[in-house]
């Protein structure tokens, strides 16, 4: 049987090439402009799902960051003050130490340098970080240490045992907080240990009794050393953020290299493909411009 | 046999070349007349004279003129019409949808969720921080608008959709009573000896129009007329009749039958690709935007109604109830006041209930408990992806069995000109045959003529 070649079969199929190839190019086209390989959900359905879940992750992991280093100016405070707080401790034990073997005078001036350190002391235990009281607990807007001067005078802790939290992980949080009754631990009598013990040395050195300067600064030592021990925590929580945080960074890295394996177009690949793609254009339009070239009507007269 | 006769036969033959080159520059005319059947005269020999042997065959007539086609693939043609018809519109109105959910650039809901979800978690660390506060209700206003933005341009599409809808059945009511109008026509001037050509090939280009709108079965009658029915039966074009469509509200019924809604039963062509887009596509991935809006809303509400606000109040609900992706607004006293985010948990600063909120983003609260916010929102990126997907595969495939079958048609049916231009010397040559026996039985009469005079 005789094929039969209509004429419009001819300019359909040169038409629909055409067009196909023009299609095919504008979409290496916008792969080369965007450099992804994906510009629209169509392009890859399963991997845009990938993609955003991916991003999602990213900008969480970017916040959890901004967490940690928050967390961190909050812990690093905390030690300034605790530091400042130590030192004042081990101030107090050596005016205290001198005044045991000086005279009663001398031991009444000590008692008032006593007084000094601790109403320097309750103002580090008071500090404040963006308004927030750092050694209140949960309850950052109450002032966590006060006087109660009603005899005998007593430090009341105002404050709770809540941590305060961080998230810094997909459900993973951190507490980055000392409360104050961590840090200066209650007495028997349900008073600030620390300061009922200075409050007892000022009484001794200003009574002049001899005993009861010794078991003050034992007291005085103990208490120290609950505070040098909390400086030792706020290191150990520092060393935990630094841990989570390169944790994160680590991640970030691999869901950007995720991302990127999924997204990015190879541009070496494409750039070979546009020249493959105008070439075919070429041939194309070259045949279509040819179409007509050949016909009986330029052998009848 | 006389001179005459030769005369007779030499006219004839004149004749019918002449009708033949007719009918030859009528195809190289309509060489590019969409749905034009190419045309042949059929030429037969006419008559008979007695000889001394017996009889013979005394010129020619033309018989017919005959449209040149293959019914059955005319009929594939029509089948195959709904299916690109169908996968057109889908493709249009997808790609409009996608262009909603693209999210390759940023600034689209997973980044302004991502931004809501960090923006709490900023408050936990900084919960006296008003930079921050403010940070909250804007990232939360940020994406109420987002999403108010993403439902009204699905519902928009729908209405689109719904207005496309009437015009759609307008041009199929004006087709049906068209082809009602030929069937009219043919039926007046008998179809067989090709005097009906032309209004065979219009009505055959009709019903490829109305295929390419809605899914038809169509049948011939022995008088010429054909028959349109929907699926199911329903009678849309019989003899010169033809049943009209109304639509209201996306409503499709037949003005015969009023009460019987028939969208069930447009599956195919644009109309039925309309259908299923507006009631199942489309109204699917705005269900779904409106789930996640409602999940976001009363999961914030309840774990934000749970905290303490910067007075030492109890939360008020963070978002206006839940109602929908298009009425998601942030409850316009927080808006007002940033202070009244309720960022602890106690009537300190702790900013434990912001961390919580700020948790929310893990929880696997939607789709049954198996995905998160962000997760779900992806699922449905994804769906539209693979859904406008489908559907170019779908246009690719059934793009290539159309144009295979109008290939087809073409071979069959298409004028080709080279073919045109050698028929055109045929007869020509033909016709000044003729036109030298008429000189030969001319002279032999002036022969005749000068004996007897």
């Amino acid at each position: 049987m005789i094929t039969r070649i209509s004429d419009n079969a001819r300019y359909n199929t040169i038409a629909g090439n055409i067009s196909n190839l023009q299609g095919s190019t504008q979409g290496v086209l916008d792969q080369l402009s965007t450099q992804k390989k994906i510009n629209q959900p169509s392009d890859d359905p399963e991997g845009t799902t990938m993609v955003l879940n991916l991003h999602a992750a990213g900008a969480a992991i970017d916040q959890y960051k901004e967490n940690i280093i928050s967390g961190e100016t909050w812990i690093k405070t905390t030690e300034i003050n605790l530091n400042g707080i130590n030192d004042l401790v081990t101030l107090a034990q050596g005016v205290a130490q001198n005044a045991e073997g000086g005279s009663a005078a001398d031991r009444v001036a000590a008692a008032d340098s006593i007084q000094t350190i601790s109403d320097q002391i309750l103002s580090f235990a008071n500090a404040e970080l963006d308004g927030r009281y750092m050694f209140s607990g949960a309850k950052t807007d109450t002032k966590p240490f006060a006087m109660n001067n009603t005899p005998p005078p007593a430090c009341i802790y105002s404050g709770d045992s809540q941590s305060l939290n961080i998230n810094i992980g997909q459900n993973s949080s951190i507490g980055y907080n000392l409360t104050g009754d961590a840090v200066f631990p209650a007495s028997a009598g349900g008073g600030v240990a620390l300061f009922e013990t200075l409050d007892a040395l000022k009484a001794a050195l200003q009574a002049n009794d001899s005993p009861a300067i010794a078991t003050a600064l034992a007291d005085l030592k103990t208490g120290g050393m609950v505070v040098q021990d909390n400086i030792a925590k706020t290191s150990a929580m520092l060393s935990n953020l630094e841990f989570a945080d390169s944790h994160l960074t680590y991640l970030k890295n691999t869901v950007g290299s995720m991302i990127s394996n999924r997204e990015d177009a190879d541009i070496n690949k494409l750039a070979a493909e546009y020249q493959m793609q105008i070439l075919a254009l070429n041939a194309s339009y070259s045949a279509a411009a040819k179409m007509n070239a050949q016909s009986i009507l330029d052998f009848i007269r | 046999m006389s001179i005459s006769g030769l005369l007779n036969i030499a006219r004839d033959a004149m004749a019918s070349n002449q009708i033949a080159m007719d009918i030859t520059s009528a195809n190289i005319a309509n060489v590019n007349t969409p749905g034009y059947t190419r045309q042949r005269a059929n030429f037969t020999a006419s008559g008979n004279v007695d000889v001394s042997w017996g009889q013979a065959d005394s010129g020619v007539r033309v018989d017919s003129i005959e449209r040149l086609y293959n019914r059955y693939l005319e009929g594939q043609i029509v089948d195959q019409a709904p299916k690109t018809g169908f996968d057109a519109a889908r493709q249009e109105i997808l790609g409009r949808v996608e262009a909603v959910f693209n999210e390759s650039g940023s600034g689209g809901l997973t980044d302004s969720l991502s931004r809501f979800w960090n923006s709490w978690e900023a408050l936990s660390a900084n919960p006296t921080n008003q930079a921050a506060r403010y940070s909250v209700v804007s990232a939360a206003s940020n994406l109420a608008s987002l999403f108010r933005e993403t439902g009204n341009v699905l519902s928009g599409v729908r209405q689109d959709i719904q207005n496309s809808m009437v015009s759609t059945v307008n041009d199929i009511n004006t087709l049906t009573s068209e082809i009602a109008g030929l069937n009219a026509q043919i039926l007046a001037s008998g179809s067989e000896d090709g005097s009906a050509n032309n209004l065979l090939d219009s009505r055959m280009e009709l019903l490829k129009s109305l295929a390419d709108k809605i899914n038809i079965s169509y049948y011939e009658n022995t008088d010429g007329t054909i028959s349109v029915t929907l699926s199911g039966g329903k009678l849309l074009v019989g003899g010169n009749i033809s049943e009209q469509l109304s639509v209201t509200n996306g409503i499709i019924v037949m003005n015969n039958n009023p009460s019987e809604v028939i969208n069930d039963l447009i599956t195919g062509g644009r109309l039925g690709a309309m259908i299923e887009m507006r009631e199942t596509t489309v109204k699917g991935y705005l269900d779904s935007l409106d789930q996640l809006a409602d999940g976001i809303v009363a999961a914030v509400n309840v774990q934000h109604q749970a905290g303490s606000d910067a007075y030492g109040a109890p939360g008020a609900v963070f978002f206006e109830p839940p109602t929908g992706a298009e009425n998601m607004w942030v409850n316009a006293a927080i808006l007002a006041d940033p202070q009244k985010v309720a960022a602890s948990s106690v009537t300190g600063n702790d900013g434990e209930n912001a961390r919580l909120i700020g948790a929310l983003k893990d929880d696997l609260a939607m789709a049954g408990g198996v995905s998160t916010f962000n997760g779900f929102y992806a699922s449905l990126v994804g769906r539209v992806g693979a859904d406008v997907n489908a559907a170019s595969g779908s246009v690719d495939r059934n793009t290539a069995v159309f144009n295979q079958l109008m290939a087809q048609r073409e071979k069959a049916s298409g004028v080709s000109m080279d073919e045109e231009m050698i028929k055109l010397m045929k007869y020509q040559f033909g016709y000044s045959a003729a036109g030298r026996l008429l000189k030969v039985a001319s002279d032999m009469l002036d022969v005749l003529m000068e004996l007897v005079k």
